[in-house]
């Protein structure tokens, strides 16, 4: 599977295709891997019934 | 009063002059004009100046005031309008290479209010490219500057608006806000910035970044002009999803605040350098000489907000840009690019994962609002860094999870809340520093009162930057 980054760097081109270089494949990968090793911390820390907000009226929100 | 004058003068002292025919609508355009003019090849505020078209809207306004028929406080203002407002007629760029040729056949709802309110457009302010950063340094359309300091970026994205009323370039400006980009020019230029709550100014015509955190801003000199220009803008739309219903005008503001409860969110005094902690300190005082109660709020999930706003906010953008970063990648700004790369590789888990915590976060903060008015923090950790610097504001990376830089300006626009940016005094080198006053969903009225109650006690934004 490799190393965190090697996976990053796998998501990071099939989702840019040609359109990203391996220079800014190189520099995001990290980036990348950060950002999921936080939203894994954090979903750990969510309740089990937790849901995700939704793009609704704020003024429907149960303020 | 003298021509070179009027522009400097707020829109509430400006409207009753207007109004009694003291002052003409042709000649405050014309003087706000002639400065643009001289001034603007040194700020790079403008991407568009629309000087023929505004004199025809001045003399219209002259025309119709004369004959009795005054519309309200923006009648015959001079406005200016980030570059990302779709303009009937006028190019739309929003700072991006990709729309350099676009002109809309419409006027975007924010566009089609002012001019109903009668104010008259000025120009087209220039933002960090799409409106996806926070310096406003864009490659395309050049750097804009900030008038207190040239050598230091106004903040972004809507910093050619923040930098155009900091210098008496227009009175008003409409900018936009998805993460800071409303507050942090404002604090960085020293002037007065309302991000108002999700939904009560419709984004109908305004270029996109992040839709479910996409909200209109507002600039001007003083807290009464904020308030005015969204009682004039405010209002449903069928055509924003987003938009909410009617609610009642803020109206008049008397300053008066004694007996409001305000929070301080723990996490947000984290990080603020010896000087910006000393001037919070300050404000605290004058609040507290204001009548308002503060204490210190735990609210430990607060610390997720850079990482939740960011992942929501790139996997938004990077799919509203996805064909063109498939088959233009060349013709954005490297920053935006890669911004934009790093959230197409984001998951479908990733933006649930981070829908959840803002969720959490939401429930959170409404307990918070239920015991205090208000939630107030610093605007901004230091004041505006140098250009040198580059696109990316020093700390804030815009892919990063940390909190840092993000941590003070988040909170606010990923949940909704309206918020306002004010002076709150200079640093040692003569660089603005601002607070942030925020409240319950619509409850603009309180939170501006408080900034009204602030700005008359200090008189920070009164001053002016030296560009003459």
């Amino acid at each position: 599977m490799g190393t965190d980054e090697e996976q990053a760097a796998v998501r990071l081109r099939l989702a840019n295709g040609a359109a990203i270089d391996d220079e800014v494949v190189g520099r995001l990968a990290p980036h990348l891997v950060e950002v999921a090793a936080g939203l894994a911390a954090l979903a750990e820390r969510l309740p089990l019934e937790s849901e995700p907000a939704t793009v609704e009226r704020v003024d429907e929100r149960d303020w | 009063m003298d021509a070179e004058s009027l522009p400097w003068l707020p829109l509430e002292q400006l409207a009753p002059l207007l109004e009694s025919g003291e002052v003409s609508p042709v000649a405050l355009t014309e003087a706000t004009l002639a400065r643009i003019q001289r001034l603007d090849s040194a700020l790079n505020a403008f991407i568009t100046i629309t000087n023929d078209t505004a004199r025809r809207e001045a003399e219209t306004a002259a025309t119709e005031i004369a004959a009795g028929h005054y519309r309200g406080p923006l009648h015959g203002v001079p406005v200016s309008v980030k570059d990302l407002f779709a303009t009937r007629g006028v190019r739309t760029t929003a700072g991006a290479k990709i729309l350099s040729d676009w002109t809309p056949d419409y006027d975007a709802a924010a566009v089609e209010r002012l001019r109903a309110a009668g104010a008259v457009l000025v120009g087209k302010n220039t933002l960090h490219e799409f409106a996806l950063g926070g310096t406003s340094l864009n490659p395309h359309f050049g750097n804009v500057l900030n008038p207190w300091d040239r050598e230091r970026v106004p903040g972004g994205s809507s910093g050619g608006s923040a930098a155009a009323v900091a210098a008496g370039l227009s009175t008003i400006s409409l900018g936009s806000e998805t993460g800071n980009s409303t507050r942090r020019p404002a604090a960085f230029c020293g002037i007065i910035g309302l991000k108002p709550t999700y939904g009560r100014i419709s984004r109908f015509g305004a270029v996109p970044a992040a839709w479910s955190l996409d909200h209109v801003g507002i600039f001007a000199r003083s807290v009464r002009g904020v308030a005015a220009t969204l009682d004039a803008l405010s209002g449903p739309d069928r055509r924003d999803r987003g938009s909410a219903s009617a609610k009642p005008p803020v109206g008049p503001l008397t300053g008066v605040v004694k007996g409001l409860r305000a929070g301080v969110p723990e996490a947000y005094l984290a990080d603020l350098t010896d000087e910006v902690g000393a001037n919070w300190e300050a404000a605290l005082a004058v609040l507290a000489g204001l009548g308002v109660r503060v204490r210190t709020l735990a609210l430990p999930t607060v610390r997720w907000t850079a990482l939740v706003s960011s992942t929501i906010m790139q996997a938004e953008a990077s799919t509203w840009h996805r064909r063109w970063l498939a088959e233009r990648p060349a013709d954005y700004g490297a920053d935006v690019r890669e911004r934009l790369q790093l959230g197409l590789a984001l998951s479908n888990g990733d933006y649930l994962t981070a829908q959840r915590g803002r969720q959490a976060i939401a429930d959170e903060v409404a307990g918070a609002l239920a015991e205090v008015d208000l939630l107030i923090a610093p605007t901004v950790p230091a004041p505006a860094p140098p250009i040198a610097g580059g696109p990316t504001v020093a700390g804030d990376r815009p892919y990063g999870t940390a909190p840092a830089f993000f941590h003070l300006h988040r909170l606010f626009s990923l949940l909704g809340l309206p918020v306002v940016s004010t002076p709150s005094g200079f640093s040692a080198g003569g660089l603005p520093l601002a607070i942030q006053i925020a409240g319950r969903p619509f409850a603009e009225r309180t939170v501006l009162e408080t900034a009204a109650g602030f700005e008359a006690a200090t008189g920070w934004a009164v001053r002016r930057p030296p560009v003459d």
